[in-house]
Formats: C-alpha cells, sequence, structure tokens
C-alpha cells in the first residue's frame, strides 16, 4: 500500500514536470508572430522615415490617433498591405481620423458606453457590439478613402446602415470561414498596434508611437528588422517592492521592451542582501535606492555602475529630473540610475472635519501658531480626556524620517552644507522638538508612540499615519501624494481631502524623497538595464506613474506647459484638486540632507537612538543635552569612519581646508 | 577488506552527505569569519584590504557600544533561573496523575509553537503604556488599593531597569531604577520558555526517576516536600545540567527576533543585544572584520562559560 503510494507520488512528480517543460510558452509565440511580420519582405525599414510618418499622423502632437478593434472578418478580406500599420497611407488614417470626430458618428456608441457606465457590467455586452460596429464602418471608410480594391465593401456599408447589431453580426458569420493564414496576420496586427497602446485607452499618441518604434528597434540600429528580434527574451532582474503599481511599470516595459523579460526580485528587499549578492556575482541587474543614504553604501561597496556617459549617449537629461531626488542616483556629480519617483511631504486635511467645526481651509501661507490653534479645535476627546480624533497625525517610528524632517522643515539641518560636521545641537533643532512634544503631550493634538499603537489596534488598521488618516482618525496629516495610490481606493471614496503646504517657518526647507533604481555594476543584461533607464525618463512610464499617483513621476518637464493639465485633472478623479500642491512644493523642496562621511544606517541609528528621548519624553533629560550628545556622539562616528578609510579621509580634510567646519572642536581629536 | 572495516566505511559513506554540508555551510564560514576577525574587511571598495592583527578586538573592547549591548545581553539573561524554576515546577505538577494532564501540557506548549514574530507582535500590543491590557490592569489594581495617579510602567517605551543602569553610560543612575523595555523582554521571555522544552524535558526526567526511590522515601517518611529535594531533584542533576547550558547558549545569542520585530534595538538601544549588534555593524555598516571579532567575542564567552559548567555543574551532577 505503502509502496503503491509513493509510487503513485513519483510518477505525479515525472508529469507535473514533463508537463512544466512542454507548456507553451505564450511569449515566445508573439514573437514568432513579429518575426513572421517583420521578415515578410522589408528588411530595415529606416526609423527615422517611420517617425516621420508617425508624427505626420499624429499631426506632431500629443493629440492622438484612434486605433481600431478590426472585426476579425473585415480584416481578413482586406489586401494584405492594409494589415501593415507602417504601410497604410497617411491619408487612410487622416481620413479615419476625421470620420471619428464627426459628430453623430460616435454618439451610437457613446450613449452604450454611457449606459453600460450606468447599467454596470450587465450593459458591457452591448456597448461593446456598438463599438465593434462603428469601428467596422470607419474601417471601411478609411481603406477606401485610401483607394484600396475591396469588393464587398457596398455590402458592408449597405447592411451597416441599418442600426441592426444582429443582421450586422449575421454578415460577419455569413462571410467564408477563415484560414490560418489570415488568422496569423490579423494577429500579428492587432498585436502591433495594442502593445504600441501602453495606456491601453484605444488611443495612439505621439509619444507612444516613438516608444513603439524605439521598442521596435530593440538593438538601436535605426532600422527595424530581424536583427531586433532575440530568440528568447533575455531575463532583466529587479529588486524592489512588489504592488500592483510595480506590476503595471514591468508589464509596460515588457510590453514596449520584447527582448527583454523584466521580473521582479522581490525577496532581496534589504540594502545588506543586495550588495553581499551583487559582490557575490548573483545579484539582480538593477535595484532600487529608497533613501538617500543607501547610494553611497552602493557606491561605496562598488555595486553601482557609473552611468554617466551612458546617460549622455542615450539623450537622459537629468537637468529634466527633479532636484530635490538628486541623492537618491547621483553622488559626487556621478550617475549611478534614475529616480523612478520624488515628492516632498505637505498638510493633508479632511474637509469634512474642517466644514463640520466651521473652520476655513488653512492657507498656504499659514504658520505653526495658526496650525496648532486649529488642530487643538479638530482634536476629539472621550470622557477620560485621551483623544478619540486627533488634530493632525505623523508617525515617528523607527526611522529617521519624522525627526529629520521636522528639524529641517524648522530650519536646523542634521548637517552642514558640505556634510562634514553634525550641527543638529543648535536652537533651531530644540525649538523643533520642544514644538513636537507639545503637539505630542501637552496640547495632545498629534499622537504618541503609544497613542498611535492603541490606535493601530482599536481601528482594525495597519500602523502608519496613512492607514490613521483614512480611517477617520485624524483631521489633518503630514504625507505625500504616494497616500492617493491607498485612499483612491473604494472604501475611502466618502473622505473629502485637501492638501496644504506645511507651516512655514523662516529658514526652514523641505526635504524631497522618492526611490532610485540603481544599476548593477555586474548587471548581466546590461542593455536591458539601461532600456530601463531609458523607460524610467520616458512619457510613457512618467504618465504611467503619474497616473498611478506612485508620488510624482521623476522628470519635471512633463508637469509644466502641454502636459501640465493631464497633470492637474485627472478625468478619472475630479475632485482631486491638490495636484498643483504636490508640484509645487517638489519644486521648492531641497535635496536631503546628507553626509557622505559617515555610513548612513549608522548615522539612521544614532539618530534614531538619541530621539528616542524625545520622542519618549524622558523626564530625566532635557533636549538641549540630548541633541549636545547626539552630535556628540554623530561627530565621533564622523572621525572613526575618516580613520577607517584614508580615500575618505584625504576628500574630507580638502574639504576642511577649503572651510567646512571640522568633526572636532580640539586638535588632538582629529583623525 | 575485514567486516569491521567495511562496516566503518558505510557508516562513513552514510554521514558523509551530513558531514559535507556542515563542512560547507558551517566550517568553512566559520573558520573564514576567524580569519576576518584579524582583518580590516568591509565592503567599501576605497579600503584597501589588510590584516590588522587584533586591532579589532581592541577596538572593540574599548567601546561603549559593545559594552552596552553586552550588559543588555546580560541583564535579558536575568530571567533565566526563573524560567527554569518555573519550568521545574510546572513539570512536577503535571507528572502528578491528575485528570487532563495532557490537555495542559498542551497548552503550556502552546507559546513554544505559536510564531515568534506573532508573539511579539501581540506582547508588543499588551505593553502598551497607556492603552495596554497590562497597564489597565495594573492601574485598576492601583485604584481598589487607593493609590492616586499611578500611571504604570512604561515598558517598551522606557529605558528604565531593575538595576538602575544608566541608559547613555555604562553605570547606575537612580532614575533609571523602574520598569522599562528589557523587563518586558524578560516577562514576555518567561512566558514563552517556563512552559517550552524545558518543561518537556523536566517531564522526561520525572518519568524516568526509578519509582523503587519514591517507595524507598515513603517507607522512611519523607513528606512531598523531602520527596522533592532528596529524590526528585538529585535525580534531575543531568537535565538540570544540559537545560542550564542550553539556556546560557540560547540566552547570550538571544534578543535578535525580540529587537527586529518588536523594539528595533530601543529605546535608546537598550534592547541591543549582542546578536543584534553583529547583524548591525556587519550588514548594516558593513564592518565584517569587526563584527566577525565581536562574534568571536561571543564566541569565547559561551564556550568559556559552558566550560565552567562542565567543571563545576557536571560535578555537582554526579553526586
Amino acid at each position: 500500500m505503502k509502496e503503491l503510494f509513493s509510487g503513485a507520488l513519483a510518477v505525479l512528480c515525472v508529469l507535473s514536470g514533463v508537463a512544466y517543460l512542454w507548456q507553451p510558452r505564450p511569449e515566445s509565440a508573439r514573437l514568432d508572430r513579429i518575426r513572421a511580420v517583420i521578415a515578410g519582405g522589408r528588411d530595415g525599414v529606416p526609423v527615422a522615415a517611420v517617425r516621420a510618418r508617425w508624427a505626420e499622423l499624429g499631426r506632431g502632437g500629443q493629440e492622438g490617433i484612434d486605433y481600431l478593434d478590426f472585426p476579425d472578418a473585415v480584416l481578413a478580406r482586406l489586401p494584405a498591405s492594409c494589415l501593415d500599420p507602417l504601410m497604410i497611407p497617411a491619408d487612410a488614417l487622416t481620413a479615419y481620423l476625421t470620420q471619428t470626430t464627426r459628430p453623430g458618428r460616435g454618439d451610437a456608441a457613446l450613449l452604450a458606453l454611457s449606459r453600460a457606465h450606468a447599467g454596470g457590467v450587465a450593459a458591457l455586452p452591448e456597448a461593446s457590439v456598438a463599438l465593434r460596429r462603428l469601428r467596422g464602418a470607419l474601417v471601411l471608410d478609411a481603406i477606401a478613402a485610401a483607394g484600396f480594391e475591396f469588393p464587398e465593401r457596398d455590402a458592408v456599408r449597405r447592411r451597416m446602415a441599418i442600426p441592426d447589431e444582429v443582421r450586422f453580426d449575421a454578415f460577419l458569420r455569413e462571410g467564408p470561414p477563415l484560414g490560418a493564414a489570415d488568422r496569423e496576420r490579423i494577429d500579428a496586427l492587432t498585436y502591433w498596434i495594442f502593445e504600441a497602446d501602453l495606456d491601453d485607452d484605444f488611443t495612439l499618441t505621439a509619444d507612444e508611437a516613438d516608444g513603439y518604434l524605439a521598442r521596435l528597434d530593440s538593438d538601436g540600429d535605426g532600422t527595424i528588422g530581424p536583427s531586433d528580434l532575440p530568440e528568447r527574451p533575455i531575463p532583466l532582474l529587479w529588486s524592489s517592492a512588489p504592488g500592483s503599481i510595480r506590476t503595471r511599470q514591468i508589464e509596460a516595459f515588457n510590453r514596449r521592451y520584447p527582448k527583454h523579460a523584466l521580473a521582479l526580485d522581490a525577496y532581496v528587499s534589504s540594502i545588506d542582501k543586495v550588495i553581499v549578492q551583487c559582490l557575490a556575482g548573483v545579484g539582480p541587474d538593477i535595484f532600487d535606492a529608497i533613501n538617500p543614504f543607501q547610494l553611497a553604501a552602493f557606491v561605496n561597496s562598488g555595486v553601482a555602475r557609473d552611468v554617466t556617459e551612458a546617460f549622455a549617449e542615450r539623450g537622459i537629461r537629468t537637468d529634466d529630473i527633479w532636484p530635490a531626488v538628486a541623492p537618491y542616483y547621483m553622488m559626487d556629480g556621478r550617475i549611478y540610475g534614475h529616480p523612478r519617483n520624488a515628492g516632498a511631504p505637505a498638510m493633508w486635511f479632511n474637509k469634512d472635519m474642517f466644514d463640520a467645526a466651521g473652520i476655513p481651509y488653512p492657507a498656504a501661507d499659514w504658520t505653526w501658531d495658526d496650525f496648532i490653534a486649529i488642530a487643538q479645535r479638530l482634536t476629539e476627546r472621550d470622557a477620560a480626556g485621551r483623544p478619540t480624533r486627533f488634530g493632525m497625525i505623523s508617525t515617528w517610528d523607527h526611522t529617521s524620517w519624522f525627526p529629520i524632517m521636522i528639524t529641517r522643515q524648522w530650519g536646523a539641518p542634521l548637517f552642514n552644507a558640505e556634510g562634514t560636521r553634525c550641527v543638529i545641537d543648535g536652537p533651531a533643532a530644540e525649538a523643533a522638538f520642544r514644538f513636537t512634544q507639545e503637539m505630542m503631550y501637552t496640547a495632545r493634538v498629534m499622537p504618541t508612540p503609544s497613542d498611535e499603537a492603541a490606535m493601530a489596534n482599536a481601528g482594525g488598521w495597519g500602523g502608519g499615519a496613512l492607514t490613521l488618516f483614512a480611517g477617520g482618525r485624524g483631521a489633518m496629516a503630514i504625507g505625500y501624494r504616494w497616500w492617493l495610490v491607498v485612499l483612491r481606493e473604494p472604501e475611502f471614496a466618502h473622505l473629502n481631502l485637501g492638501v496644504v503646504p506645511l507651516p512655514a517657518t523662516p529658514g526652514g526647507a523641505i526635504e524631497g524623497g522618492g526611490g532610485a533604481v540603481i544599476v548593477n555594476q555586474a548587471a548581466r543584461n546590461l542593455e536591458g538595464a539601461m532600456r530601463f533607464m531609458e523607460f524610467l525618463h520616458s512619457a510613457a512610464y512618467n504618465d504611467l506613474n503619474n497616473d498611478a499617483a506612485d508620488s510624482l513621476s521623476p522628470v519635471r518637464t512633463f508637469y509644466y506647459g502641454e502636459s501640465e493639465t493631464d497633470y492637474l485633472d485627472n478625468p478619472r478623479f475630479p475632485h482631486e484638486d491638490y495636484h498643483a500642491v504636490w508640484r509645487d512644493v517638489l519644486a521648492q523642496a531641497e535635496p536631503p540632507n546628507i553626509s557622505p562621511y559617515i555610513n548612513g544606517q549608522l548615522a539612521e541609528r544614532i539618530v534614531l537612538k538619541y530621539g528616542d528621548f524625545i520622542k519618549y519624553r524622558s523626564e530625566d533629560r532635557d533636549i538641549g543635552s540630548i541633541l549636545s550628545a547626539l552630535a556628540a556622539e554623530m561627530n565621533r562616528a564622523i572621525v572613526a569612519s575618516l580613520r577607517e578609510n584614508p580615500p575618505l579621509r584625504e576628500r574630507y580634510m580638502r574639504a576642511v581646508a577649503a572651510g567646512a567646519a571640522p568633526a572636532w572642536d580640539r586638535p588632538e581629536d582629529a583623525p | 577488506m575485514n567486516r569491521e572495516r567495511r562496516t566503518a566505511l558505510v557508516a562513513m559513506l552514510f554521514l558523509l552527505p551530513n558531514f559535507a554540508g556542515f563542512a560547507v555551510f558551517m566550517l568553512g564560514p566559520v573558520l573564514f569569519s576567524l580569519v576576518a576577525a584579524f582583518t580590516n574587511w568591509t565592503l567599501v571598495k576605497d579600503v584597501p584590504f589588510r590584516f590588522v592583527g587584533i586591532a579589532n578586538f581592541q577596538e572593540l573592547l574599548g567601546r561603549q557600544e559593545f559594552w552596552m549591548s553586552a550588559i543588555n545581553t546580560a541583564y535579558l539573561m536575568l530571567g533565566m533561573p526563573v524560567s527554569i524554576a518555573g519550568s521545574l515546577f510546572l513539570a512536577v505538577l503535571l507528572s502528578e496523575r491528575i485528570r487532563g494532564a495532557t490537555i495542559y501540557r498542551t497548552l503550556f506548549y502552546l507559546p513554544s509553537f505559536t510564531s515568534g514574530a506573532a508573539v511579539f507582535i501581540l506582547w508588543k500590543k499588551l505593553y502598551n503604556p497607556e492603552y495596554g491590557p497590562v497597564n489597565t490592569a495594573l492601574r485598576a489594581g492601583a485604584d481598589a488599593a487607593g493609590m492616586e495617579g499611578f500611571t504604570g510602567p512604561q515598558w517598551l517605551a522606557s529605558t528604565q531597569n531593575l538595576l538602575g543602569l544608566d541608559a547613555l553610560d555604562i553605570g547606575f543612575s537612580w532614575g533609571q531604577w523602574g520598569l522599562g523595555a528589557r523587563d518586558a523582554l524578560i516577562i514576555m521571555g518567561l512566558w514563552m520558555t517556563i512552559g517550552g522544552s524545558n518543561m518537556l524535558l523536566y517531564i522526561a526526567g520525572i518519568s524516568n526517576i526509578p519509582q523503587e526511590l519514591y517507595e524507598a522515601a515513603d517507607i522512611d517518611g519523607a513528606g512531598r516536600w523531602r520527596r522533592f529535594v532528596h529524590v526528585t531533584w538529585p535525580q534531575l542533576a543531568p537535565t538540570t545540567f544540559f537545560i542550564v547550558i542550553m539556556s546560557f547558549i540560547a540566552g547570550l545569542q538571544g534578543g535578535f527576533e525580540q529587537a527586529r520585530v518588536m523594539t528595533d534595538g530601543g529605546p535608546a538601544n537598550t534592547t541591543v543585544t549582542l546578536a543584534f549588534h553583529i547583524y548591525h555593524k556587519a550588514f548594516m555598516e558593513f564592518r565584517i572584520g569587526y563584527a566577525s571579532a565581536v562574534a568571536w567575542i561571543l564566541f569565547t564567552i559561551i564556550f568559556g562559560i559552558t566550560l565552567l559548567n562542565w567543571r563545576f555543574g557536571a560535578r555537582h551532577g554526579n553526586d
């Protein structure tokens, strides 16, 4: 009995192995189809010529070309030359474009769509049929305008004129059966067009067309031909945190660059694993730097690749990128990667809570005094006097984000401008922390660490300012634009929110933050990695990220000029009136203040160690003495790190010779 | 080849896979780390690799962080005797012929097969100074006793401890006397370990004690307590010896998971143990050589204490 069981198990194992090996590979089937189309006669179409054609078709702007959801039976009877989107004459498509914009023509489809919108999923098939019919008619018009021979044209036209989808469908069914070759051609064509339409809105914009061409010309030699086709996509491994946005980004990249197969390596998330794996030669091709001091660790350990020249060759201009995230990908003027998003903190507020309390929404030039008065009025307490709703939510958790953010905002950076000395031990930082303690312990308008833990417990949410704010536990919250990723979920649709810059502080600065994707020095798929850098700089990526609201996109030029309205007014979320605030705070934000002379993890640990006395309001230590001890330990750590690293020490001494304040007070303490 | 040699060869062959794994994944890295401890190896490429002799050891012995984490480690081990005594007490109780003994054993063993991270997160909630059940109960008790204004310990949010150890310097300070994060971890540790494998070992040990000894003690007119002192405890000496050694080793290596999940070493690094310190030096600051030196110091301490146990504990066990 036992033997029988293990025998069956063994057979099962072998069978599943065989099944795995023999499973159809959709990726290579799709590539084979593209290969068939490209190999079909035209070797090496010059990209420049095609781009000119597309520009002409797109009328040179962002205005899109609506492409067709061709009914299969109609397509099957079209002349072969019609099936190549590069070969459809401009006139045909222009004619078609005119048709789509003609008043009245799209009415039926629009009506059906709006009904589908109101009627939910059940009405969708109806809308789909109407759209197909409309498109069938339009493609015939386009073909006719191009002067192609198409014998059934009149018959189709006659039947199409009768607004009856049953009869239309019947016509399609009555036609001759499609052969295998017809299917191939249809598949190839629809695949090409569909793949070019990165945002799936059934409209090809000039940018999409450009990206489409770049994708086709995957070897970058300026022509599209068989040399652009790989035998099999080359793996490209990206170490980053998983999530729905990441999935969308990866799909978009893979559609654009079928030569590469980008995949997420979500299990190599922490910096130590990335460095150790890269040094061992088995690291990901690209990996994330998610705080400003990680880059130094990557560069110092030799796993980050200097791509400064490669960026210049590929025309990736770092001037276009938000300056506030520079430390995430640039060190000493050299470039090691490209940001994937950027943002700066601002104050979210709940409009309904303001309205209920009869308080006007805060103005952009408000002060921290205004803030605390408002926050006190918006805090609600239970019978025992404990807040049930806080005026403002922010979290001082196990990262140094909060203490660094608040002191910098109050005009007290952690390090001096050169990063040679910790200068947190001053009156500005003291005032910032005194104010923080007042918010938490005296005025009780911001949760203490134990309040926060308790609310996270009671509300059923996870921890964190975002979930507390979204759960209605606070009237205001210091946060980022990426909060929208959560706040747009249907369960938060009832929230009526606004955003205002943080209260102004003279001499204070807001720090930018975000994430960058760094190229591995030993990337096995270096070409893919560089393609990904181009992708991060492209309109396709920036639009996608912007629309997904994962903070702001890295390239700032997409926020001004022609694209401005796209960013400011997202038709899917018309009530979001605050996108300009996010853009403007980021535009004014400064790069994070870091020191190149100390390991960032160690610096963060020191900030956290002393910060704990402030965060938990230690009774027997005053803020001034805590800050002096913090600065003293940080400066000792800087000296120790210089002793260990002679080249770093030389660089440091040069900076000191040029006038930067050293980390030591007595000359005998110098390294 | 004679029969004996052939048997030996077969035995070797069977042992080989295990030994190969041990050699590649344990012995190799351990020896490598011994060599690394005498180098300045960091993951910073600008720093030329060189042997630095005992510089790492000199540095770490002169560093406050090392001593603070050693003190934290030692402090967290203060719960060990209580934990062992508790296990013994439970084992004696559960060895009685009581109804449902199996159910009790299972219940007491529950914390041991619950996921550590889940337990830590649960205790973090329990210890919330203002809203947590622990302090709520304490406050209710204080109210009943007529104590005005009792707030309860700050637990994980406090650097205080029962010895009054200072949070920033090596030494004592009056203001630090109280219950804080380290005590919270000790109490949680007791909850997790009293009913754990130590209890099972004791139950097994008790069941191995020959029944005749108890019968003889009965005839001599020994009561419960004398039976325990003169029969059970001496008979359990080898078990106790084993448990003490294992607890020392676990205690000296411990504290990493708690620090990672519950406290991140806080508040103010008071829950940073040697194990967490090594992790941070090696994989956050990338000072592999230095971290190896700390690891070898830790090993030396463990080895020394185990040796002492063997020397004095084992002799006692033979009495």
